[in-house]
Order: C-alpha cells, then structure tokens, then sequence
C-alpha cells in the first residue's frame, strides 16, 4: 500500500496558477480551461499538525473537513491564485468569511471568487436561469481575473480530460470490486490525485491501473460491502476492514464514487455542460436537490454491487450525512443489508484502532454467517 | 417562549423588585399562543391544508388561500425546551438512530412527530400536507424536514436563497420571488384552492405593522435603567413565528408597546439597579431563561438585547425596522427580507447590525452564546467577538450553550465566565 506522505499537498501545490476549491464539485473544468489548476480543499488532515490556529476561529464542534482546510490555509500560506467556494452546509458556507477574517490577522490576501449553486432542482421555476447567470458571471469574473479570453474550444479539451479521470476512476473501483486492486491504494490515490492537476491525475490512474493489486487475506472466505461517506475512512481503517476479509465492492463516498459517477456529455458550452452535470449529478447529501435520488439510487447500487452490508464513514459534526442514517440504515435493513457506522473525528491519526478493529471484523463475522 | 419561563421570570422579578407579577402583554401572550396551537389542531381536524415550515419562510402568502394553516416545528421546539419536557423528546430521536452532535431542535422535533405528539405541551403538531424549508436560515433544517418527506411520503418544498456575503443583489431577489410564486402555484396545485393576492397584501401589512410595534417594544431597551431585557424579547417573540401575517399579531404589540411604555413612565424596570447593559449574541437558552435572569439580575447585570431578536423586522446588517410600501408588490418586499435572520449574513453585515445596537442603546458588554445545535449561527462567532472586543473596545465573553438540549449546558461553568466577564466591564 501507498504511504502517504504527510507533507504531500505541500509538495503538490508547488503547481502553478492553483485556485483553492472548497467543497467538492466546484466547476473544475472551467478552472482549467482558463489555465487554472483546481485543487479541491478537501481531506486535509495529512497536511495540517495541530489546530492551533483553526481553533482562535472555530469552534471545535466543526466537522475536520472546516478544521482542516481553515488550519493549512492559514497555517501554511499556500501559493494560491485564488480562492473559489461555493454554498453546502452551514458550516462550510460561513467559512469564506471566517477564512478571510484570518487571512486579514496574518496579513494574507487572496482573492475570493463565490458562486451560489442552486439548491433545487433546476425545472424548478427560476433555478435554471439562476445558475446560468452563475455561470456567466464566473466566467467573467474568471476573465478578468486570468486576462485570459474563455475559449470553447480549450474547454472541451478540459471536459474530455475530467471525463477520462472520472472513467477511468470508475474502471479501477471495478477493479477493487473485483479483487484485483486494494481499496486503500485505490483510496489513497484518488486523495493524492485531489492535490494535482488533472494531467498528472491521469498519469497516476493508468498507474495504478497497469501495477495495482491486491493480496487478499489467505484464510476465510470475502463478503462484498459499501463504503460511504463524506471522506473515505482512513488507511489504518480501510486495512482493518480488507484484512477482516470484506471486499469492497464499491463506494458511496463523496471524494470518490459521488465525485465521478456521473459524467455530462461533451460539449463547447459551459452553462449546458453545467446544468447537466449539477443536475443529473450522482447523490449526495450537500446537494439538497439530489435528496429524492439517494435512497432509491443506494438501493439500486447495492443490487448491482452484490454488497451484503453497508459501512458508513461518518464524519463527526456531518449533520447533513447524520440527518439521513437512521432513514438509510432502516432502508438496508429492510432488504436484509446490515450497516456499520464508524464515527471519524478532527483527530490528527487513528491512533487507537482496537475499538475500530473488535467492531469490523464482528460486522465481518456478521455477514458471513 | 414558553408561558412557563415566563411565569418564572415574572415571578422572579416580583419577588427581587416587589412587583406586580406576570405582566398583562404576558398573560395575553400565553392566551394567544393558546389559541394558536388550538387553532391550528382544531383547524387541521375540520380539514385545512397543513403546512409545516421553517421559520423565514414567507407565510404570509397562506394568507391568500381559504383553509390554508402553518405550524412551525423551531418554535415548538423552543416552546418544549422552555417547559422542561425537550430532554425527553431528544432522548426519543436519539433511540432512534439520530446522533446527540445533530441540532436540538431537530431532535426535539423528530422525537416529538414520531412519537405522535406524546409529551409535547401542544400535543405536537397536526400532520403536514408540504413540508416548506428554505437553505438560508438553516440548511440543516432541509435535511431535517426531508426525514418527514421521505418517511410519510409529503411533499417538501425548498426554497433556495442564496447566504448574503452582502446585501441582497436584484438578482437574488427576483430568483427568490420567483420561487414564492411558484411556492404559491404548489400550494394551489396540491390543496386545490384558489391563490386571492389581495388577501396577502393585508397580511404583509400586519406583518409590517407587528414589526413597527416591535421595534418600538425593543426601543425600551434604550432607557437607563431598560425597559425590558432580551428575556422579555426571547419570550415575546413567539407569536412572530407562529401568527405572523395576522391581525392579532398587531394587536399583540401593540398592547405590549403601551404596557411598556406605561411601565417604563411609572418607572418600573424589570432590573432597577441595572450597573452592566449586555447585548446577547444567538438563539436564546430556552431552558434557562429563568436561572440566568434571575441569577444575572442578582449581579447587577441585563441583557437588554439581543441579536435573534433585533432581527426581526430588519434588512440584513441593519438594525433599523423596513417597514413594507403599500405602493410594491408584497411579494418583493417578502423575497427582501428573506435574510433577515441573523444566520444567512456574512461577517460584515453581522457586524454592522451589531455595532449598531451597542451604540445606540448603550452596551457595557456583549455575550456570545457558542450554540453546539447551531452552526449557523455559531461558527462565525469567534471572529466576530474578536473583531467587536477590538474595534469598539468593550469587553466580551463566549459561553457554551445548547438553546434546547439542557443535557449539553453547564449553569456554573457559564456563570463563572459571566462573573469574569463583569468584572472586566467594572474595571474599564
């Protein structure tokens, strides 16, 4: 399995012309065809030591994914062009505020750029037209911020490259599922590919593709299940689980499967290439109009997947992922699919995993016999 | 909120100033929330169209149907924390799967509807027809209501309006009122009843004219010693959530403005020997109203306003009352003020509707209640302290709170900080 170096991102961001993104499905596309390299802020904790500075700003009862992303920013001072956000949770949508209101203290300056993201679904009466003038409007800000014309042409080029990430992302979970790739170097890869351009995320994908394997567990016999979550659990975890003899059989995590699991159509024109993305989007609880599709697409996915169980990666503090649980896990057990909920706080490593370790592998024995 | 908490602050009052006890605006509160909650039982069982909603959702527009009632699940929630029963009802949504880190209220709310209405004072809230949310004041609570969506099959309407980093753009507005307009269509879709405008425009006018009075009744607060403490407004405040849109509601405040205003001119004062004059800063500690009147009484302190309640009636970042131009469509004036609540408002705006209300009525000190149950509201806090401790130099302190959830409030704690707190005031 990859080890992560702790000191990763920073490494990486030594990119050029990088705009931090914050939360997870901004308009990567659009960034890169106007020669940005968007890094999604997103599962920070390998490059943040401590929360000595997130915690004179926030409060403690935030989930890490804020803790993470506020510590790095204003901790290391990264080379970004800019910023880019746009709304989830509440948490999430008063960090801009927070973030710059820190930056101000450490004499930092970074231009910010927002967007607000419909939160319905777009055939409803207004919703459309609305992110339209998102779109437009960012594209604007986008050229005179880079002095750079938009070019239709350079942005079908960037659309066909984030396709073949997010189709060959999706061949090699196939390849987890099947037992030829371990989850953790398939998770471990997708996190780093977070802090690259998209070029380099390729390359790192056929990488693993052509020298991925997975040695599974001698003795006793594998059970397929879900991960889900926010963030995919960590690498001490996600061995626990693999080496207890369950088989992941494919992924309802938003770094991941949420991030590529669905893919627009090519096309020269942003505004229809983002309407379809946002609209047709794969479920997830931060985009509230994907509420209705979840349940009956998680059900669905299951089937295909053969999964016996379902473990959910639950970020502490996540209320929009702890509000659907207890609804969710009464759907799985009603079609005979057993869930395990691990709870994954800010802290810096999994430093105990005898807790984590007794409650997988008794989920394990549970959908064996 | 609860008519029990105001018994005890009443009561308390008499008994440390010997006088009269719960006032008359207090006993007609109690009647009128009474009357609400029957009201709206009542209602439901001869067949209205039950809406549940977020509290900014524009009810005003109901006005315009025929047999068309809301219930507000926040301020049930409130009202269940205020007579002691919400530890109870979180204990319920807790069995059922719901973690004890999700928001109080929504707990409160999920414990109380899936256990039929068992425990609540009001005997819980009649079964929704559409279920009404918005993103901006709380996008949790889009979550919370789609439990109910996805469990009893009812419709959930959301409507989307955009967090104001800055004041509200055209734009935002026309988006927001396109989505009342097709709010209103839904609701004629699925009860079947006809949309009549006219009816709204006396609604937005009563809204309007509640505020006007209530600006006026938070205006006490400017005497030396305050007319009022925020306790007074927490507890007042009910009725803007639960009737707003309606006569009574007008009626209401105005009654209390001229009790007020009487109490004031006789020279009565709910804390007579006010030496501290505190602004509070998040959802009131429904739990606590009482204890920490009283107990900040006996140190000389009030907390004479409040930023969850100086909001209502306001645009966001001002502190003055936006009264609705009879000569404009209600329903603008309704998108305008859909960020009214303190929630959906940037740093800045927080932070000019709050240096307002420290200069204009005299603030010694601010506190600023850490909220676990909401996020909103809280995690912006921190920044904000800093930034009003420096820039009008006046002292500050933060205290842990649940506004619900008393499992989750240490009295001693908070009250130790308090004490530090004055005593930092005294020394300036």
């Amino acid at each position: 399995m990859k080890d992560l170096n702790p000191n990763f991102l920073l490494n990486k961001l030594e990119e050029e012309n990088v705009i931090g993104c914050f939360p997870l499905y901004p308009p990567l596309e659009l960034f890169h065809a106007m020669g940005l390299t968007p890094v999604i802020l997103w599962g920070l904790k390998d490059s943040v030591e401590n929360f000595n500075i997130s915690d004179r700003h926030l409060q403690v009862f935030s989930c890490s994914i804020a803790r993470e992303l506020l510590q790095f920013t204003l901790a290391h001072e990264p080379d970004f062009e800019c910023l880019f956000f746009y709304n989830a949770c509440d948490t999430l949508r008063n960090l801009p505020d927070i973030l710059q209101a820190g930056m101000r203290e450490r004499d930092m300056a970074l231009p910010f750029i927002r967007m607000h993201l419909p939160m319905i679904p777009l055939e409803r009466r207004g919703a459309s037209a609305y992110l339209e003038k998102q779109i437009t409007t960012l594209i604007t800000e986008l050229e005179e911020f880079t002095g750079k014309s938009f070019d239709p042409e350079k942005f079908a080029e960037s659309v066909d490259l984030y396709a073949q990430i997010r189709e060959l992302s999706d061949r090699l979970e196939k390849m987890v599922a099947s037992g030829k790739l371990s989850y953790a170097d398939f998770s471990a890869c997708l996190q780093a590919n977070y802090f690259r351009s998209p070029e380099t995320q390729l390359a790192e994908l056929k990488n693993l593709e052509d020298n991925g394997s997975f040695n599974q567990p001698a003795n006793g016999k594998q059970v397929g299940v879900l991960i889900s979550g926010i963030q995919p659990p960590p690498l001490p975890i996600i061995e626990l689980i693999e080496s207890a003899g369950l088989q992941i059989v494919g992924n309802d995590v938003a770094t991941q499967r949420r991030s590529y699991g669905y893919q627009p159509p090519n096309t020269k024109d942003p505004v229809y290439y983002f309407k379809q993305f946002y609209s047709n989007h794969f479920p997830c609880p931060t985009l509230l109009h994907t509420a209705d599709k979840r349940p009956p697409h998680l059900v669905r996915f299951l089937e295909e997947t053969g999964a016996k169980g379902i473990i959910f990666s639950a970020e502490k503090f996540c209320e929009y992922e702890y509000l659907e649980y207890p609804y969710l896990e009464k759907l799985f057990k009603e079609r005979g699919i057993n869930t395990l909920t691990l709870e994954l706080t800010a802290s810096k490593t999994v430093e105990d995993t005898g807790g984590y370790k007794t409650r997988i592998e008794a989920f394990a024995e549970l959908l064996k016999n | 909120m609860s008519d029990h908490e105001h018994n005890n602050i009443t009561e308390n009052n008499r008994e440390k100033n010997n006088k009269p006890g719960k006032t008359e605006a207090g006993k007609r509160l109690s009647s009128l929330m009474a009357k609400s909650y029957m009201d709206l039982h009542h209602k439901a069982a001869e067949g209205a169209f039950v809406i549940w909603v977020a509290i900014v959702v524009p009810v005003e527009i109901f006005y315009g149907f025929d047999n068309v009632i809301f219930a507000v699940p926040e301020s049930h929630a409130a009202m269940s924390a205020g007579k002691r029963v919400s530890p109870l009802q979180c204990e319920k949504a807790e069995q059922m799967g719901y973690s004890p880190d999700v928001c109080s209220y929504a707990r409160i709310d999920v414990g109380t509807a899936f256990d039929e209405g068992r425990d609540s004072p009001t005997s819980g809230l009649p079964h929704p027809d559409l279920l009404v949310s918005n993103n901006n004041n709380c996008s949790l609570l889009v979550k919370w209501f789609d439990i109910y969506h996805r469990e009893w099959n009812v419709p959930h309407f959301t409507l989307d309006v955009p967090f104001c980093y800055r004041p509200q753009q055209n734009e935002e507005r026309r988006y927001i009122k396109e989505q009342i307009n097709d709010l209103i269509h839904t609701i004629e879709q699925l009860s079947g009843q006809k949309y009549h405008p006219e009816r709204v425009v006396e609604a937005v006018k009563n809204s309007s004219n509640a505020y006007a009075y209530w600006k006026k009744f938070l205006g006490y607060a400017a005497h030396y010693p305050s007319g009022i403490t925020a306790f007074d407004s927490f507890v007042q405040m009910a009725p803007i959530l639960t009737s707003r849109g309606s006569k009574e509601l007008v009626e209401h405040y105005k009654f209390l403005v001229e009790e007020t205003s009487q109490r004031v001119r006789k020279g009565i004062f709910p804390v007579p020997h006010e030496s501290y004059r505190l602004l509070w800063d998040n959802i009131a500690p429904w739990h606590q109203l009482s204890k920490m009147s009283g107990r900040l009484a006996e140190l000389g302190g009030n907390i004479i306003a409040a930023s969850y309640t100086y909001c209502l009636g306001s645009l966001e970042g001002e502190f003055d009352y936006f009264p609705y131009d009879e000569n404009t469509d209600p329903l603008d004036y309704l998108a305008r003020l859909q960020n009214f609540s303190v929630c959906p408002q940037g740093l800045e705006l927080r932070y000019q509707a709050m240096s307002e209300a420290i200069q204009r009525l005299g603030i010694d000190g601010v506190i600023f209640a850490s909220n676990r149950s909401c996020k909103a509201y809280s995690l912006m806090q921190m920044d904000l302290q800093n930034r009003i401790s420096h820039q009008l130099d006046i002292p500050t302190v933060m205290i842990d709170v649940d506004h619900a959830d008393p499992r989750k409030y240490n009295e001693e704690t908070a009250f130790t900080r308090i004490g530090a707190f004055l005593e930092s005031i005294e020394k300036k």
